[in-house]
């Protein structure tokens, strides 16, 4: 465990009373276990708990994203609870996830921006039927989802070809005519939009261009 | 609502009454030119015996048997029949002591009649807490009470965790609930400080002590006069409790630390250790509080959770978008 993952740990298990180190090195993991319980923003408390273990991973610490387990099986084993047959939950979209971890995390604020919240709203969905702020769709239709809602587009070639962009498959000079939508310089059209999805890492948008790449493709066909 | 949410509310109501308090700006008038007459009122606000049994119920279940009444000062029932007699007893017991100290700024800035009530309700919320833990308020002194936990029909180790859960609550309740309320009125430097220890059988002799009526059935040992000093040893909101106290339990390591100068030297190469005691982990790990998003700690002791609206999920919940992404 490098010391910034250790000081981490501590300090967590420090203000987190019924989380307990469970395992400092499970397959490349530290393993912590606890209670969460729902206390909304007038403190009152709400009936459900749920028992969770949180897997931290050693491998580059802080530039790392935790694994939640609800292994008290108060989550239904359902895609629409977005949680595996396991009990892995699905906090976020990977993009997310991804900007958290580049800039690296501290396990206190990863745990109350990301672990906590995917509680409360758990709760809020029993009670009302909804997540707060909605939710991805599954699988590839959610990437698409997140792009529309990132892009404000939902034309699909379009980003396909703003990732192209991004990822330098196409090589576009600051002063080009933009080759995306063939309106004023490149610098002052889609660029910035290039730019912005490059914080989610080329390996990332690769994937997703892959994916936009075969629906365009079944759709043409 | 948590359960000691009535005794706040009524001192809350004596300190936005209070006219010193809201006249201090433009007078510095003596108590005796108030209408204090609605002091009397609030002071039976105070919640008695009914709610202590509405509690006691919530936790123990609707079969437990009421509490008619709560047994006099100085007079622990399991030794009563010592009361007048020159006959005295060997029995173990856990002796207990908590104080509030509050601040004298209290007094610029209330009628007396204010503070009392303000006292008043501290010592009430106390007594109810001990009372709900199966402890026994031995004596009410000034801002502070004498307690013992124990007695002829319970094992010490349960009279033990009875003891830090009672304490631990009412450490909760001047820490969090009165704190932040004066605090934010201005008024600084309201806490408790708490010291607990058990005496063995062989350690504790109870007798009574006084003339005639005048008197109280108490007990002579090392360990009830060792409890006080632990009190003062014990820092802002601090619960410091000895040795044989925390031999009674079998996980320690989490809760206790060690202080580093021993309470007590036998004067023989022995001593005896004391230990400040973690209360708010012990509150979480034993399911007798939760802590919110932050860490923040609440009771939920007897809690019920009424009125719950999931429109004060969303702020929270809000920052949580989830997406599904296995095969
Ligand atoms: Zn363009």
């Amino acid at each position: 465990m490098n010391s910034r993952l250790r000081r981490d740990v501590s300090e967590f298990l420090n203000l987190y009373y019924n989380f307990n180190l469970v395992d400092i090195n499970r397959n490349g993991s530290v393993i912590l276990e606890g209670q969460i319980n729902i206390v909304d923003v007038l403190g009152s408390i709400w009936d459900t708990c749920y028992k969770v273990q949180i897997l931290i991973p050693h491998l580059n610490y802080p530039n790392a994203i935790p694994e939640v387990k609800e292994v008290s099986k108060n989550i239904k084993r359902d895609w629409d609870f977005h949680i595996s047959e396991n009990g892995i939950c699905c906090l976020a979209i990977p993009h997310k996830l991804i900007l958290a971890e580049r800039s690296g995390i501290v396990l206190i604020k990863f745990y109350q921006d990301f672990i906590y919240p995917f509680f409360v709203n758990h709760q809020h969905k029993l009670k009302t039927g909804k997540y707060v702020n909605g939710e991805f769709e599954h699988h590839e239709k959610g990437i698409l989802q997140f792009y529309r809602e990132e892009l404000k587009t939902n034309d699909l070639k379009f980003t396909k070809k703003i990732i192209e962009a991004a990822i330098g498959r196409i090589k576009i000079g600051n002063n080009d005519q933009c080759p995306i939508c063939n309106t004023g310089k490149y610098k002052k059209c889609c660029k910035a939009k290039a730019d912005s999805i490059l914080k989610y890492g080329l390996k990332r948008i690769k994937e997703d261009l892959n994916i936009y790449e075969i629906i365009i493709l079944g759709i043409t066909n | 609502m948590d359960i000691f949410r009535p005794y706040l509310n009524v001192i809350k109501k004596a300190v936005n009454q209070d006219p010193k308090n809201s006249n201090r700006l433009f007078s510095n008038a003596p108590d005796e030119s108030y209408d204090l007459s609605y002091i009397q009122g609030l002071r039976n606000e105070l919640p008695g015996l009914e709610t202590l049994n509405e509690s006691r119920q919530l936790i123990k279940g609707l079969g437990s048997p009421l509490i008619t009444s709560l047994p006099r000062l100085g007079n622990h029932p399991d030794f009563s029949h010592l009361r007048s007699t020159t006959a005295t007893e060997k029995h173990w017991i856990i002796s207990a002591f908590v104080d509030v100290q509050k601040s004298t700024q209290l007094h610029n800035r209330f009628t007396l009649a204010t503070v009392a009530l303000i006292t008043e309700g501290i010592v009430k919320a106390s007594i109810f807490a001990v009372n709900l833990c199966g402890g026994y308020v031995h004596r009410i002194q000034g801002d502070g009470l004498m307690v013992y936990f124990g007695g002829k029909n319970i094992e010490k180790s349960q009279a033990t965790k009875d003891a830090l859960k009672a304490f631990a609550m009412i450490s909760f309740f001047v820490k969090n609930d009165l704190k932040d309320y004066f605090e934010s009125n201005g008024i600084k430097d309201i806490y408790t400080r708490s010291g607990i220890d058990l005496g063995h059988d062989n350690q504790v002799l109870w007798m009574y002590s006084g003339i005639g009526e005048s008197g109280e059935v108490t007990t002579c040992s090392l360990h009830t006069s060792l409890a006080p000093k632990m009190q003062a040893t014990a820092s802002s909101n601090g619960i410091v409790v000895g040795q044989y106290l925390i031999n009674q339990l079998t996980s320690v390591d989490k809760y206790f630390n060690r202080k580093s100068k021993p309470i007590w030297d036998y004067e023989d190469g022995r001593f005896y250790d004391h230990y400040d005691f973690n209360w708010e982990r012990y509150l979480v790990d034993n399911n007798f509080a939760v802590q919110n998003q932050t860490g923040d700690i609440l009771l939920n002791v007897g809690y019920n959770s009424k009125h719950l609206n999931p429109v004060n999920l969303s702020p929270i919940a809000k920052n949580s978008k989830p997406y599904f992404d296995f095969k």
